[in-house]
């Protein structure tokens, strides 16, 4: 199977100051990709690439094995038949909750059909002829979300869709928001900066620091085998001690453990998750 | 308080009841005679195809500015903003004027279009740049990704943005077209507040003057009422909190130049052309001789009668600003919109009424200081009415609650709270009213004190003479009073 999506050492300067640093990675098909990283971390920037909004300065973005973006090609955000969640939705105000979702669709028989599809999938059926401005914030997201899923997009992107949610609806609406991307077999890619919601909803994360890619893995890996102890400590809490690595086996005050991956030797940094600790009473 | 917002609406309303005593004076048949003629179609056809015509190339001149201005990058914008609002100060008989002291052929339907539209274009460009402005840039870019063209989203999604602020602007431009007497007369173009004027100075048929006028009444009523119904249905220009994202500008790449260009000749025209040809006859006037003494003359009677308008006007348009931001029953908002409609009204028709009813109530103040003042005050009093409103809604209510629970009386707390923080609104509007005034003059002809002349009346008297050197000093202390504060007040405001 081929991807869905594949970006390719793609570079991007605003001003002299490099925002994006060669940031690789692919996702395939029904797969939910996250891009996590804290604030400044040119996070949306590489999002932006996707979307066509801006063009990257080295690299590409291929889309269905084509190119959208490379050194000679540039597809306008038209034609590249992705959809677009921004921060807080950005829905039309002129237009009602058909209107929005349907904005993408052509004078179809389907298009009322589809309308309705969308919104179920999204938990907002019935809301139809509703003004976009007596919605609530999760529901304005709700909403922004089925307008992008409706034109049936090879691929949805989403930035940081939750962040301007009262962090009590969070969970739930970004279960919601997984769901119907499930049910609609949609290809994702969310940003966001929030470790939490990452670990939650991803099959694949792209940590990003200072503009580059650290580390691009499945969850469980990612959280079991951290590249360095910057992603390891941006995944968790962790506690840190000091060891010295031989044979296979790290010998550190609280213990020996084995080694990881690679075979380390000499002196090393032994991370222990915090929830992974227990503390039972001594015999001594 | 109450009270005297209610004398206001009332003052407001006064002469338009004189107008209709004035235009059935003979009788309803007789009414409905002089409207039932060819010559009052005509007469509205013409007047009607100005302000289609003003209206439509103001359209395209203050949306394509505004997008100029905010949305490419053209070089020098925030000097060409300014520059492209700045004619709205300019007295439309001031411009008037200086064309058809250059070129006399222009006299006509042109020349009105021409002189109108250059002073009343910024009515569009304001409030669509405004909008503009306020567009989230984000919901373009959904509408991209939706697979829609550039184009296509500035059809679908921006021109739909800007329609309410174009559609105003519009209303407003056509509302003005209608009113003007000074270009149209100047241009001697027929259209009603001319033919109104003259039907009044030539003084066989007084009744016609007061049922054209009547007409004209209800045409700017229904423009006015269409005005505030576009204007009551803007919706929220964006849904959802947080900082809305600046548009990116158009790279306008090699149209640079061409479209700069363009811009600059729009300016030159409505701004600099003007003020040229006023300077240019002004230096010929010096060498014959200025009357200096009449000028400074005309200057202090026009401030005279300004400060005492600006006073009555403030009296009254305090409380009914105060009024209309704190109470909102159904009586303050109907004496806040009395005094809104009779503003949109034509200045000759006000004048007009403003004579009939001196000549039926007060006979002796027919021609008299206070009459004039009176009518500035209808005209003029929702101009500061507006700045008060806005300038009170700044300060929250908890702010007067406060005070009331510190153990203020309702009025001490207007006198110690509320007006103070209201302050710089309520100076600016005075500022605004005082300029105004000392621009008017279909109203003043009418109702000048004998033997008084201000800046616009000796400007009108040498105009109509065709002395343009004469009229140089006047129109260029109009243009200095009415243009440098404009000016300023447009720069600050573009730096902060």
């Amino acid at each position: 199977m081929n991807p869905t999506l594949e970006v390719d050492a793609i570079s991007k300067s605003f001003d002299g100051a490099l925002v994006v640093d060669r940031v690789s990675f692919s996702v395939m098909p029904g797969q939910i990709a996250v891009i996590v990283g804290p604030s400044g971390s040119g996070k949306t920037t590489v999002l932006r690439c996707i979307a066509g909004f801006e063009r990257p300065d080295a690299g590409s973005v291929l889309i269905e094995g084509r190119i959208a973006s490379g050194s000679s090609t540039f597809v306008s955000p038209e034609r590249r038949h992705v959809g677009y969640v921004p921060q807080e939705g950005a829905l039309f105000p002129h237009l009602d909750v058909a209107g929005n979702v349907g904005f993408g669709l052509g004078r179809t028989a389907e298009r009322s059909a589809r309308i309705e599809e969308c919104l179920t999938m999204v938990g907002m059926g019935g809301f139809a002829r509703r003004r976009v401005d007596e919605l609530s914030g999760g529901q304005q997201q709700r909403v922004a979300l089925a307008r992008a899923m409706a034109p049936r997009p090879r691929i949805i992107l989403m930035d940081e869709p939750f962040s301007a949610l009262d962090a009590a609806l969070r969970p739930e609406i970004c279960a919601d928001v997984v769901s119907a991307l499930r049910a609609d077999a949609a290809t994702a890619v969310i940003v966001t900066h929030d470790r939490d919601e990452a670990l939650a909803v991803a099959d694949l994360i792209a940590v990003m620091m200072d503009g580059a890619v650290i580390q691009c893995d499945d969850p469980v890996s990612l959280h079991r085998h951290p590249a360095s102890d910057a992603v390891a400590a941006f995944l968790g809490d962790v506690h840190v001690e000091a060891g010295v690595a031989e044979g296979g086996v790290v010998t550190t005050s609280s213990g020996t453990f084995a080694a990881g991956p690679g075979d380390p030797s000499g002196e090393v940094e032994v991370l222990v998750r915090s929830p992974r600790i227990r503390v039972f009473p001594g015999r001594r | 308080m109450v009270v005297i917002a209610v004398v206001a609406a009332v003052i407001a309303a006064l002469p338009l009841v004189y107008l209709v005593v004035q235009a059935s004076s003979r009788g309803i048949d007789s009414l409905v005679d002089e409207i039932w003629q060819r010559r009052t179609l005509d007469l509205t056809l013409r007047s009607l195809a100005l302000a289609s015509m003003v209206t439509v190339c103001s359209l395209g001149l203050g949306i394509g500015g505004a997008f100029a201005v905010v949305r490419t990058n053209v070089p020098l914008r925030r000097v060409l903003t300014v520059l492209l609002v700045l004619p709205l100060a300019m007295p439309s008989y001031v411009a008037a004027y200086a064309w058809i002291s250059w070129i006399p052929a222009l006299a006509g339907f042109w020349g009105a279009v021409l002189v109108i539209t250059s002073i009343s274009f910024p009515f569009v460009l304001l409030p669509v740049a405004a909008s503009l402005r306020r567009l989230d840039s984000r919901q373009e870019e959904v509408a991209r990704s939706l697979g829609l063209t550039p184009a296509r989203v500035t059809v679908r999604l921006t021109l739909r943005h800007i329609r309410p602020a174009a559609t105003a602007g519009g209303l407003m431009v056509g509302l003005y077209a209608l009113s003007d007497f000074g270009a149209v007369a100047t241009m001697r173009f027929e259209s009603f507040t001319w033919v109104i004027f003259g039907a009044y100075r030539a003084g066989f048929n007084p009744t016609r003057a007061a049922v054209l006028s009547l007409v004209l009444v209800v045409i700017s009523v229904v423009l006015v009422w269409s005005e505030l119904y576009v204007r009551g249905d803007g919706r929220a220009a964006k849904v959802g909190g947080g900082v809305t994202q600046p548009p990116p500008r158009l790279d306008l790449g090699r149209g640079r130049v061409p479209i700069t260009g363009v811009l600059l000749a729009v300016v030159a025209v409505t701004l600099v052309i003007p003020a040229v040809l006023v300077v240019r006859w002004f230096v010929e006037a010096t060498g014959s001789g200025v009357e200096w003494g009449e000028l400074v003359s005309a200057t202090a009677q026009t401030i005279l009668v300004a400060v005492l308008a600006t006073i009555a006007v403030i009296v009254l348009a305090v409380p009914t600003g105060v009024l209309a931001a704190r109470v909102s029953t159904r009586w303050a908002r109907a004496t806040e919109r009395t005094v809104f409609v009779i503003h949109a009204l034509p200045g000759i028709v006000i004048g007009l009424s403003v004579v009939y009813l001196g000549i039926r109530l007060v006979p002796s103040m027919y021609q008299r200081m206070p009459m004039l003042v009176f009518a500035y005050v209808v005209l003029f009093t929702s101009l500061a009415v507006g700045s008060v409103r806005s300038a009170v809604e700044l300060s929250p209510t908890a702010i007067e609650d406060s005070a009331r629970s510190l153990g203020l009386s309702r009025f001490a707390t207007l006198r110690r709270v509320t007006l103070p923080l209201a302050r710089p609104g309520i100076t600016a509007g005075a500022a605004l009213v005082f300029l105004t005034v000392m621009k008017e003059l279909p109203a003043t002809i009418l109702l000048r004190p004998t033997g008084m002349e201000t800046l616009a009346t000796e400007l009108w008297t040498r105009t109509s003479v065709a002395d343009y050197a004469a009229a140089s000093p006047y129109a260029l202390v109009l243009v200095l009073v009415a243009a440098v504060p404009a000016a300023l007040l447009t720069l600050s405001r573009e730096t902060q």
